[in-house]
């Protein structure tokens, strides 16, 4: 009993220091440079003093306030309604919807913006469309096209998170309701919709974290609509040789705004846990008449907006170019381009992110034992500390990881190493979370009889909590391996010509004008993206659920 | 068959003193039940058995031996648990020959002892099956065999029955009675129901707040309850301050403690089931109360009935339905007696202690 305490106790060790040096160093460097004077080397406020004295900058600010209040908003409007439907009507196809929003969720971020243009841009198909019948119809640039974009970009969360919270409200609360002569509208809004807020809010405040974290999307379809995201690139790569003093204070703005978000959610969320007993699951209608064409209607509409510019990107993909222009017809001309002339990108993320999520899966395996069942101060702690990777926005780790892991011992800016290890440590949480999602479900007491059969405790996590950990460990994996190889804001930051990653060529291309080549990029993107995501969905159905 | 001693235990979890100087003995092959509400420390007294966590201070041993340096897999100690802990990845079969696996018997003998413990369990013709197949009752039946085929030198059950239903629960702890006498295994069985306690146990220790009350047969406890706690925890009983009940009685030769103004503030308690309504004849030790019948609820088997002797002043009767030819009615007079010599007193001036009386 003793010696397994201080074996766990090793590895909880291990764990603290990994997250100290990878998340923590990088952070508090951010933080301080901050406050540094480059000239004198003194503590100063110079740095949030010009910020919040430029109206450059206090636009950023507001700007991107607004991205992330409308693009929450905007998800939530697409997303509740759909989770309703879907979890109290019989929609047909319900699998096709599913998988569409979960395809959508998970592709390429600047895939939409990107596409987007295509239709609705200076000399977007739908544009060219509209002015041929005489009409001026308004452009997707800046603020609009932004809030468009991350509406159907990240409504899916709202959507998942949501119907599994309307699917296990118990039934006997509506019925409750029902029979105190509440009607349905009423029903929705006082017993339906509170019991579900603790996982609206959860989603809605992912999103808004989300959507002013994000870069390729307000930087390729922005225009002169700045945010703090863009902008803090911009700046680093103007101040890049010197000491990047106003990124990184426009990073800390960026992050406190995330935290101060999330904080606040936590915390009004805290007096609102739901408890409930036994379980009856919702009874599903059947969409009938005009309303029940307009309810499926309107799922159907909003899985296939989102999935559009997947679908335009692969069709660009297979057009035939001459050079970076579309000659017309269909070729594989791009594809051949990508082979012929595009350097490691597609090999080089392929390997980081195998690399990364490698790391994933093994640290997360013990992390999730240490937080779900050696309970005390520090797993407590390592909990939160999980939550930080979630928060803070890509370009600030980055610029985190360039300014600390620049000189010796730990000299690792332009290797291969520094962007497995920013992507390890961005999407640990996925990892963790899922796994440990598992490892709640599995009863300390299933252990404890292995071990009063006479089997020794490591072998006990062998035989037993591993295989009961192994859907929550693969799922992670998977999820971690989407994110790891769709990431852009960190890489491209610390990408070299050598570390070139898929992500990072699509947005260069995208920025040159290399449609076609854009396109078959992130198609292979898709398709790698996809075929994780289904791996996922059986994993979780054939073993999750039966292990329950 | 082992013999397991408790000696001392003393375990606290911050201000809470969960077990408090706890000593026991349990006999060779007992079927030992500890009994208490929740929070008693009947659970931490079995998880600390089973090396789950240890004791602060004090002493556990086995057959003369103190096991409390031994790490929880060296023990030999089955365990049974509530919500069964039947290993969700794992067929029946193999999830009662996990333990075995690890002793690299012969085939033959792994065989013969698996198909040997699946009859006691009647679990054969399941063998292949996976634990979502099963019903909780024989997730419950795996989990014993589980721990059986160990050939433990005790076993511990921590409210095995408590998930299952009423009509199940009856079923299956008649069936552990059963295997437990046939094996002769030391069994030591946590319950909050003391009907449950009642009928499979050899032993019972009452627990409250980490203490002992009383150890004792099944019949011991509920015939002579030590205190006011186990005479009000097992099974159903009245309680009346002796001076309202000398106030309201009759009878020809009544108590002398009833005189003793000492007494007027101890307690006097009666089962139900020793009240009689309306008795045919009445003897020289029984006393008698003239009463009004407020709450009839007939059981089939038997009437339980609340009757009101004065102001807040109530007693709960139960009466074999058979010997009323007609049915009760409530708010009708009624005379009721009972034998005084049947009355326990306690004191609440020393915690409920049980007062002899001659």
């Amino acid at each position: 009993m003793k010696r397994l305490l201080d074996f766990w106790n090793l590895i909880l060790l291990g764990i603290v220091a990994l997250i100290a040096i990878f998340l923590l160093w990088p952070l508090s460097q951010v933080l301080h440079l901050s406050f540094l004077d480059a000239d004198t080397g003194e503590w100063t406020l110079k740095h949030y003093l010009k910020i919040l004295s430029h109206r450059y900058y206090l636009t950023a600010v507001t700007n991107t306030l607004l991205v992330g209040v409308l693009g929450m908003l905007g998800a939530c409007l697409l997303g509740i309604p759909l989770a309703y439907f879907m979890s109290r009507y019989r929609v047909r196809w319900r699998p096709f919807i599913s998988t569409l929003a979960i395809l959508a969720l998970v592709s390429p971020p600047f895939i939409g913006a990107y596409a987007w243009i295509m239709l609705l841009g200076a000399n977007g198909s739908i544009t060219n469309f509209l002015r041929s019948l005489g009409l001026d119809p308004p452009l997707i640039y800046g603020l609009p096209g932004i809030v468009l974009v991350f509406s159907f970009k990240y409504y899916p969360f709202v959507f998942i998170m949501t119907e599994g919270a309307l699917s296990s409200i118990n039934r006997s609360y509506e019925e409750a309701a029902e029979n105190l002569g509440y009607q349905t509208w009423e029903r929705f809004l006082k017993i339906t919709l509170p019991l579900a807020f603790p996982a609206v809010s959860t989603s809605a405040i992912l999103c808004f974290v989300l959507s002013i974290a994000d870069f390729g999307t307000p930087s390729i379809i922005g225009k002169n609509f700045r945010t703090l995201s863009t902008i803090a690139y911009n700046q680093y790569t103007t101040e890049m040789g010197g000491t990047p003093s106003l990124a990184v204070t426009i990073s800390i703005i960026l992050t406190i705004i995330s935290i101060l978000v999330v904080t606040a959610q936590r915390n009004f969320m805290k007096k609102r846990r739901y408890v409930s007993g036994i379980s009856r699951k919702i009874e599903q209608q059947k969409p009938m008449g005009i309303q029940g064409l307009l309810i499926q209607g309107f799922c159907y509409l909003v899985v296939l907006i989102s999935m559009l510019p997947n679908l335009i990107v692969i069709h660009t993909s297979f057009l035939a170019t001459k050079g970076p222009v579309f000659s017309g017809g269909y070729a594989m001309g791009s594809y051949e381009r990508v082979w012929r002339e595009i350097d490691d990108s597609v090999a080089n993320s392929f390997i980081f992110a195998s690399l990364a999520v490698v790391l994933i899966v093994g640290v997360s395996g013990f992390i999730s034992y240490v937080i779900v069942r050696k309970s005390n101060v520090w797993s407590g702690t390592l909990d939160s500390l999980l939550m930080v990777p979630y928060i803070v926005p890509g370009v600030v780790m980055a610029i985190g990881f360039v300014v600390t892991f620049n000189t010796w011992p730990l000299d690792l800016v332009g290797t291969a190493l520094i962007i497995v290890l920013i992507v390890f440590i961005r999407r640990l949480p996925y990892g963790v979370r899922s796994t440990s999602a598992t490892l709640r479900t599995v009863k300390p007491s299933v252990e404890e009889a292995a071990i009063s059969l006479g089997v020794p405790p490591s072998r006990v996590f062998l035989k037993i909590t591993l295989p009961l950990m192994l859907p929550g460990l693969i799922a992670g994996g998977m999820m971690s391996f989407i994110t790891a190889i769709n990431e852009l804001s960190s890489t491209l930051i610390l990408y070299t010509s050598s570390t070139m990653t898929m992500p990072v060529r699509v947005y260069l291309s995208v920025l040159d004008g290399e449609f076609g080549i854009a396109a078959a990029l992130s198609t292979i993107l898709l398709v790698s993206t996809a075929v994780c995501v289904f791996t996922v969905m059986k994993v979780s159905r054939s073993d999750g659920a039966s292990f329950l | 068959m082992s013999h397991v001693e408790v000696e001392a235990a003393v375990k606290k979890y911050g201000s809470f003193q969960a077990l408090n100087q706890v000593s026991l003995e349990i006999p060779s092959g007992a079927f030992f039940t500890l009994l208490g509400p929740s929070g008693c420390g009947k659970t931490t007294l079995l998880r600390a058995l089973a090396g789950f966590h240890d004791v602060d201070s004090g002493d556990l041993k086995i057959d003369r031996a103190s096991i409390r340096t031994l790490s929880p897999h060296q023990r030999n100690i089955g365990m049974v648990f509530q919500d069964y802990a039947v290993f969700p990845h794992l067929s029946v079969e193999d999830n009662v020959g996990f333990g075995l696996k690890r002793l690299r018997l012969s085939n033959k003998e792994y065989q013969k002892r698996m198909l040997d413990i699946l009859q006691v369990v009647q679990l054969e013709s399941l063998r292949k099956r996976m634990p979502h197949e099963l019903s909780g009752g024989q997730q419950q039946r795996v989990g014993l065999a589980r721990s059986l085929i160990m050939s433990p030198r005790v076993i511990l059950m921590d409210e095995p029955l408590s998930n299952l239903d009423a009509q199940l629960r009856e079923e299956l702890r008649s069936e552990i009675r059963r295997i437990q006498r046939q094996l002769g295994i030391t069994t030591i069985y946590v319950t909050h129901d003391q009907e449950e306690a009642l009928a499979v146990s050899d032993l019972i220790c009452v627990l409250n707040e980490g203490q002992v009350q009383q150890t004792g047969s099944p019949i011991e406890i509920y015939q002579n309850p030590a205190n006011f706690f186990v005479a009000s925890f097992v099974g159903g009983n009245n309680f009346v301050e002796v001076s309202t009940l000398s106030r309201n009685c009759s009878g020809q030769n009544p108590p002398e403690i009833f005189r003793n103004t000492a007494a007027a503030g101890w307690l006097a308690s009666i089962r139900p089931e020793q009240i009689q309504l309306d008795p045919t004849k009445v003897s020289e030790t029984d006393l008698l109360l003239d009463v009004e019948l407020d709450e009839v609820n007939f059981l089939g088997r038997e009437y339980h009935l609340s009757v009101n002797v004065s102001d807040n002043f109530f007693l709960k009767i139960i009466i074999p339905a058979g010997e009323q030819s007609s049915p009760l009615q409530t708010q009708q007079p009624h005379q009721i007696s009972f034998d005084w010599r049947a009355i326990k007193f306690f004191d609440p001036d020393t915690a409920g202690r049980r007062v002899l009386v001659d």
